[in-house]
């Protein structure tokens, strides 16, 4: 197989990489675009709708996924993997790719869903991040792109029973990884980040009392593809009436050896209050914090008007003491305005997950060192000169790989990282 | 021109919005009220009619039923008229024979009442689906665009975009009003994260800027009128005489021999200048400048350096085209009331960025003094300026937070710290926001020694003198509302920032501000650095406050933007123009009178005799010219008298069912 | 299109080709476990639309797990909602075959 040829590789296909590789496409150059999941999109596919607009998120990112798909100078790589990255010499990079057997054949996949319906095993989806079960053949999520089932080979029983359904014969057992090789000239590194995993704090009892989720368990939830088809306690599948948030869970956190803030929970905990007393009217929404961070253009306003609406805000750390047969959450807290110790019992206990780093990508770096930060962010190296620069020349850096961030600054770095590409492409492109 | 034959087989689609429209629009209703309506072949609705499943659905439907015609009911065209256009173009169909109705922000989102929502919805769609039964196939006009970009504003987002875009082929005209570049970010002590001073910032983007040969900067330049559109801007700037026209290796003795003393705005006052001066060592242009309030003309200057300075200059007016605009006017630091924590009323309250000039000229030493008297002890207010609760008396306020304010505060604790160990500190604040990485800033501070007070949002600290002293009184929050007093020899007021001037620059260029402002971008994440007029990009802290890196990073931003839009060197514009149908025209000359951009003259049409006739790129779409025109021969190809009247029609008979 | 009656399913061939016989007993005793729970849903609001806690009560399950079973069979269209209760839960109905 002959090597192919594009001006920039764009790693991860979340909201960044999308931005950055629709930039670059738009100015003509030849653009591949990786993911490691069956579908683009990344986090913010997932998300119900975004602050301080209160759009809907599914509004601004899936044509921007279309786009990616049908743009012309985009070729785009799911459920691949970028396994090595070898610079030799500006301008010029040699990266080995890995595609990941689908056992599925996407072209002719019409995603009929009769395999998904056909199929016996159900785990956990992690796309709803386990709030309900997918099956080992399935659609990632409703508005994936591609839209293309896909064989999850580790818990398929080998009934064959999708292949047996498959109007279109799509199903092949027999496929197989691919890998090979292409030339890049530049490369944007759009890894995005992971989410906080509250079972490193036992304290929170996530996954032991039913009723305490985290905040993109609840962004699910209040999605219009819920897959609750509402926003009901996981305990029990009744309204919750009184729900708490915990700010900084996994940020702040120096027993965790996290002191970093995660940048985007606060904004993110007061929409989904908002949201939560639109679609629950009696609700009672409480929110613990440390500081309220509402910096960004038209953040303060928005808290103000969470306020407003009769979200209560509490300054101070909360923490939780028990669960009561009904799923009921006991929790207790120090009141500042009062000088107290307070308890109270909560619905529903949501946990504000915090942003953490995703810095494996550093690894494929075989004869260059991507420098990370001492907590694992892609480290950026001219902060206040040109601060989408990695430590590698030609290798750029775009939204959460640097550092916890929200969807417009991602959206703006990741056009920054284009503009330093471009540039980058044009001086060295022979 | 050719027999019109009205559009017969359309399909209509109607968006979900995953609930953002169907929680107050009964879509299904929407969907049988049209089906069977004439010239409509098929109904549909879907939950993301944006997402790909969406937009496949109706590309194999245009394919599978031959349609002839689209309307798409969802959000607002805004957003998602190009998406669709997109999907109708891949399937085949001029993209002028599609419609978006918006359905949300002018339905859903606008009327609770579900049962008229629904009706208004219906109205809307039959009037679309009038619309498209009318509509002409076009194509876009293509152009020629200036392969050069206009840069307005000359601080670190402006070079910043100037070396972004020159380095992506594109001419650059970079014009600073100031007779120097570099902004605010000059005047900074010691930038976070490693302690660069922000003159030195600056410097290492001009020594890059210095290296181009395709920008041409224009400092002591304002930009006075812009007009034409994307590709085609005319711009006129004022450039003001510099007096010193070229470098002498004598110049600074006709600094030195100046007579003229004036406060140095530089420092805020601080210190003093000459009326020949230069900001800063290393300033750029590396030309010093007289300022010509000050200069007596007396002359002592000229006979050191002679032609080298020129105090007959006079101001020059440029004419030149450009391709696109970027505006990085940037901030200005508010400036606190007079008696507002105690400035003005007493000497030693003194704003941040004051603080920050007098931490740079102090360098020197391992004492700060101010007024004469060493500062051991400093108390920072936060939120002066920003955040603030408007309750009816206190007229315009800053309602935003400023975004930078704590985090560079903090930054200079600890920079304090190192360099006058001795200097207590107490900041009172309502959150810290030292949000994302900064947060280590925070810690450190703390853990420094630095005291944090937290004061109630409604209930701001007090400033008082007393004993020659300043008192700081507040409430502590996070010790149960317990006041607190403390004795400081400096208060220093954390101002946020301000727009500077938006007001003129956004009526220069018919470009919109928002609250507190700022300038407003198309769509904070869909188009966060476009405006709504094309070929208009907006970057750094004339768009919101920002901090250097993110001031930076959306400057970045916008030249990718601008550079998408001119790399090729031709553009599209939309065929929203009018056109003259010479057999109707009546030679009334009425459409001449009203035509606001001169784009109507007369021509010779083969057998008809001079007629009216539009130059299409002069053209742009306002539509005056067929409200006036007798005969109707004048009309706008993407909206036909006939258009309009058959819409409003079928609109009425909507509402009326 | 038709599928070539005489081509052997490709799962065969990989079967043969990795070896695998039976596959992993654990994920096995899973689907199990999982076929016994749908059916004792199944069985519970087959005929009449009930709440996640009267099928627990019903069934003898947790509530949360019949919820998190619930959800996953209203994805396939196996279960629909039907109305909610005015102590804020949702009935479901059986709706597969």
């Amino acid at each position: 197989m002959s090597e192919e040829t594009y001006d920039a590789l764009v790693i991860g296909g979340g909201i960044a990489g999308i931005e950055s590789a629709l930039t670059l496409a738009d100015m003509g150059f030849k653009v591949l675009l990786v993911e490691k999941e069956p579908s683009i999109g990344g986090k913010m596919a997932l998300l119900s709708k975004v602050f301080p607009t209160l759009d809907c998120a599914s509004c601004i990112s899936t044509p921007k996924m279309a786009s990616a798909y049908h743009h012309p100078n985009i070729t785009l790589k799911v459920y691949t993997e970028v396994l090595e990255i070898y610079k030799q010499g500006e301008g010029n990079f040699e990266v080995l790719i890995r595609e990941k057997p689908k056992y599925v054949d996407p072209q002719a996949c019409t995603a009929c869903t009769l395999c998904e319906k056909a199929c016996p095993v159900i785990v956990p989806d992690e796309f709803q991040f386990g709030l309900r079960g997918r099956k080992a053949i399935y659609i990632p999520f409703d508005i994936a792109v591609p839209k293309k089932a896909v064989l999850d080979i580790k818990n398929c029983i080998f009934c064959g029973q999708c292949e047996r359904v498959c109007p279109t014969g799509a199903i092949n057992f027999l496929d197989e990884p691919k890998e090979y090789k292409v030339k890049v000239h530049s490369i944007i590194l759009a890894t995005g980040y992971k989410l906080f995993d509250p079972l490193k704090k036992p304290e929170f009892k996530f996954g032991q009392f039913k009723n305490v989720i985290t905040s993109m368990q609840m962004e699910r939830l209040l999605s219009p593809t819920s897959p609750y088809e509402g926003i009901l306690k996981p305990k029990d599948g009744g309204e919750p009436m009184k729900i708490a948030y915990f700010l900084c869970a996994g940020s702040r956190d120096l027993k965790l050896n996290y002191p970093l803030c995660s940048q985007v929970c606060c904004m993110y905990s007061i929409k989904q209050a908002q949201l939560l007393l639109g679609a629950l009217p009696l609700a009672d929404v409480y929110i613990f914090y440390i500081d309220i961070r509402a910096f960004g253009k038209g953040y303060e306003e928005f808290y103000q008007q969470a306020k407003a609406m009769g979200v209560n805000f509490i300054k101070g750390q909360p923490s939780l003491l028990d669960e009561k047969s009904d799923g009921t959450v006991v929790v207790t807290y120090w009141d500042s305005n009062d000088n107290q110790f307070k308890v109270d019992e909560f619905d529903l206990v949501v946990l504000s997950v915090g942003l953490w780093p995703n810095g494996d990508i550093a690894k494929v770096f075989k004869n260059a060192k991507l420098e990370l930060d001492e907590y694992g962010w892609i480290k950026r190296i001219d902060e206040n000169g040109n601060p989408v620069k990695t430590s590698i020349e030609g290798v750029f850096v775009a939204g959460t790989a640097s550092g916890p961030k929200d969807i417009p600054e991602t959206i703006i770095e990741a056009n920054a990282a284009a503009s330093q590409a471009a540039k980058y492409i044009i001086k060295y492109k022979r | 021109m050719s027999k019109f034959v009205e559009r017969q087989r359309i399909g209509v689609y109607v968006c979900h919005c995953g609930g953002n429209i169907s929680d107050y629009v009964d879509v299904k209703e929407v969907v049988n009220a049209v089906k069977d309506y004439p010239g409509v072949v098929l109904a549909k609705d879907f939950i993301f009619m944006c997402s790909d499943a969406g937009q496949k659905m109706i590309e194999e439907d245009i394919k599978k039923h031959n349609l002839d015609g689209v309307v798409v009911a969802a959000c607002s065209p805004k957003l998602h008229e190009m998406t669709f256009r997109n999907v109708v173009t891949r399937a085949g169909l001029n993209p002028f024979l599609f419609y978006h109705v918006n359905i949300r922000e002018q339905s859903s989102w606008a009327h609770r009442d579900r049962k008229y929502s629904t009706k208004k919805a219906i109205s809307h769609v039959l009037a679309g689906i009038e619309y498209v039964k009318l509509a002409s196939a076009l194509e876009k006009i293509r152009m020629k665009a200036e392969k050069s970009v206009l840069i307005i504003g000359g601080g670190i987002a402006g070079i910043r975009a100037a070396l972004d875009l020159s380095g992506m082929g594109i001419n650059v005209v970079l014009v600073e009003k100031e007779p120097f570049l570099g902004g605010r970010t000059a005047r900074i002590w010691r930038t976070h994260p490693n302690g660069k001073k922000g003159v030195d910032v600056v410097r290492g983007l001009i020594n890059e800027l210095k290296e181009r040969d395709n920008v041409v900067i224009l400092t002591n330049s304002e930009v006075t009128h812009v007009e034409g559109f994307v590709g085609n801007f005319k711009v006129k700037v004022h450039v003001n005489p510099r007096y010193v026209i070229k470098n002498h290796p004598r110049m600074k003795e006709a600094i030195d021999v100046c007579p003229v003393t004036v406060p140095d705005e530089f420092n805020y006052g601080l210190t003093t200048r000459k009326a020949i001066y230069y900001p800063y060592e290393g300033a750029y242009p590396e030309l010093p400048v007289i300022d010509p309030k000050a200069c007596t003309r007396c002359g002592e200057c000229v006979k050191i350096v002679g032609d080298a300075i020129d105090l007959s200059q006079k101001p020059m007016d440029l004419e030149f085209k450009v391709g696109a605009i970027v505006v990085t006017t940037g901030f200005k630091p508010y400036e606190p009331k007079p008696g507002e924590f105690g400035y003005k009323e007493y000497g030693n309250v003194i704003t941040l960025p004051v603080f920050d000039r007098l931490l740079d000229l102090s360098e020197g030493g391992n004492k700060l003094i101010y007024n004469g008297k060493e500062i051991n002890s400093i108390a920072f207010i936060y939120c002066v300026g920003s955040r603030q609760i408007p309750n009816g008396s206190n007229g315009k306020v800053n309602e935003y937070c400023s975004r930078y304010c704590c985090n560079a505060t903090i930054y200079r604790a600890s920079q304090l710290k190192r360099k006058y160990p001795h200097i207590k500190q107490y900041h009172f604040y309502r959150d810290i926001r030292t949000y994302g990485l900064n947060e280590l800033l925070y810690l450190k501070a703390g853990e420094e020694g630095a005291v944090f007070i937290k004061y109630p949002d409604e209930e701001p600290p007090k400033v008082y003198g007393e004993d020659g002293k300043l008192i700081v009184e507040s409430k502590d929050v996070v010790l149960g509302g317990d006041t607190v007093r403390t004795k400081v020899d400096l208060v220093v007021l954390v101002v946020g920032m301000e727009p500077y001037d938006t007001k003129k620059i956004s009526d220069i260029l018919s470009i919109s501000t928002g609250k507190g402002g700022f300038l407003q971008e198309a769509h904070p994440k869909l188009r966060p650095v476009e405006t709504l007029k094309s070929g208009i990009y907006i970057a750094g802290t004339a768009q919101a406050p920002r901090t250097i890196s993110e001031t930076l990073i959306s400057a970045s931003a916008a030249s990718a933007k601008a550079a998408s839009m001119l790399i090729k060197g031709e553009i599209e514009l939309e065929p929203r123009v009018a056109r003259v149908d010479p057999e109707k025209c009546n030679l009334s000359k009425r459409c001449v009178e009203v035509c606001p951009t001169g784009a109507i003259s007369f021509k010779e049409y083969e057998g008809l005799g001079t007629k009216a006739w539009v130059n299409e790129a002069m053209c742009i779409g306002c539509g005056a010219c067929t409200a006036v025109c007798p005969t109707e021969a004048i009309q706008l190809n993407t909206l036909k008298t006939t258009q309009i009247k058959r819409m409003i029609e079928a609109a009425i008979k909507g509402l009326e069912r | 299109m038709v599928l070539s009656e005489k081509k052997e399913l490709t799962v065969f061939t990989y079967k043969k080709l990795k070896g695998i016989k039976m596959p992993p007993k654990e994920l096995v005793e899973k689907v199990r476990k999982a076929t016994i729970i749908q059916n004792k849903i199944k069985a519970a609001i087959i005929n009449s639309p009930k709440t996640v806690p009267e099928i627990a009560k019903e069934t003898g399950l947790d509530t949360h797990v019949i919820l998190w079973y619930v959800a996953t069979l209203l994805r396939y269209g196996l279960v629909e909602k039907v109305e909610k209760t005015d102590e804020g839960y949702w009935k479901y109905i059986w709706k597969g075959r």
